[in-house]
């Protein structure tokens, strides 16, 4: 385990305006990428954005800032709105921002910018569970057999989990530094 | 010498090589499964439409081609089936069609191909093959034949 006193949350102290502002941005971050990217199906940068809000800020920002994204994309979205799945997905996206804020002070991140593995297991191990808890949702309400749904989901959650393994893996260190710097700069 | 995290970590990306061989496994699987129904439905679906025969080509010079099973429409005559089997020369006259070749073999003198049907043993063809209609499982020969 990292010596928590690495940190972000101990090296830099986030004011209450410095963390809505964050989470302002991380939101629209997150909403314009996954617009700009519609037509990669389940490939988004919202997952990342997500979880590193929950590392920088804490598990119920991040949190909070994953259920907004969806909030908004899930209900503006070209592929229909459905409530269940609206719900689902909201509720599933929290899950990235809490583990962003549970490995906080478990894991020291984005000292170096150079990928590391254990965020690529992470995202992937996160994003298998946002998967099967939202295509499992998605085959209920479909009406369809859960087997049957997360069976035919299967591609498109290994796209989901491969590509969000590499974003976590290369993305996220040089966005928790750039974070950090862009805080330590306002200090 | 590696800590105990570390192989922590390895075992854990291990558990997700493994997750996605395991969903790929299952989907392939289900993907195999799903195609075989359909094909075994499809094969359902043209017992419906077509027969299967047996069609044996004797080109007289101890070379024998036997095309078993072969899928013909319902109600297909035997030049039909046959030219389905083989590349057939066909001279037509008022008297129908005659086969003047199969395969590139045939036009020599005083040998000619002739056609018969197996029942309880074989039996020659009485009418032109266009007008031999043909039922499931029937079993046909085309035999090089010389006269002289």
């Amino acid at each position: 385990m990292d010596d928590p006193s690495n940190s972000l949350s101990a090296q830099t102290k986030i004011n209450p305006t410095q963390k809505a502002t964050i989470m302002a941005i991380m939101t629209a971050a997150a909403v314009a990428t996954n617009y700009m990217l519609i037509g990669a199906i389940n490939i988004k940068f919202m997952d990342l954005i997500v979880f590193t809000t929950g590392y920088v800020l804490g598990p119920l920002p991040g949190a909070g800032v994953g259920a907004m994204v969806w909030a908004v994309y899930g209900t503006l979205n070209p592929y229909g709105f459905s409530l269940p799945v609206l719900a689902a997905t909201m509720l599933g996206e929290t899950i990235y921002g809490y583990a962003g804020g549970a490995i906080r002070n478990r894991m020291n991140v984005g000292m170096t910018l150079k990928p590391d593995i254990r965020l690529a297991v992470i995202g992937f191990m996160l994003t298998f569970v946002y998967d099967l808890f939202t295509n499992i949702v998605s085959a209920i309400t479909a009406g369809v057999p859960i087997m049957i749904g997360l069976i035919a989901g299967v591609p498109f959650s290994l796209v989901h989990e491969v590509s969000n393994a590499a974003f976590f893996a290369f993305g996220f260190p040089p966005l928790v530094r750039g974070i950090r710097q862009v805080l330590r700069m306002n200090e | 010498m590696m800590n105990q995290d570390t192989y922590k970590w390895i075992a854990a990306a291990l558990f997700c090589t493994t997750l996605i061989a395991g969903g790929a496994t299952i989907y392939l699987n289900n993907q195999v499964a799903t195609i075989r129904a359909d094909y075994q439905e499809t094969l359902g679906e043209l017992d419906m439409l077509t027969i299967k025969v047996n069609i044996k080509i004797d080109y007289g010079n101890e070379t024998v081609q036997w095309y078993n099973d072969t899928r013909v429409p319902v109600g297909a005559n035997l030049l039909n089936a046959t030219a389905i089997t083989a590349e057939l020369d066909i001279t037509t006259s008022t008297f129908g069609a005659f086969v003047s070749g199969i395969n590139g073999v045939g036009g020599d003198a005083n040998t000619w191909w002739l056609w018969e049907y197996y029942e309880e043993g074989w039996m020659p063809g009485m009418v032109g093959a266009e007008q031999w209609v043909l039922h499931n499982g029937d079993t046909v020969a085309w035999t090089y034949t010389s006269f002289s």
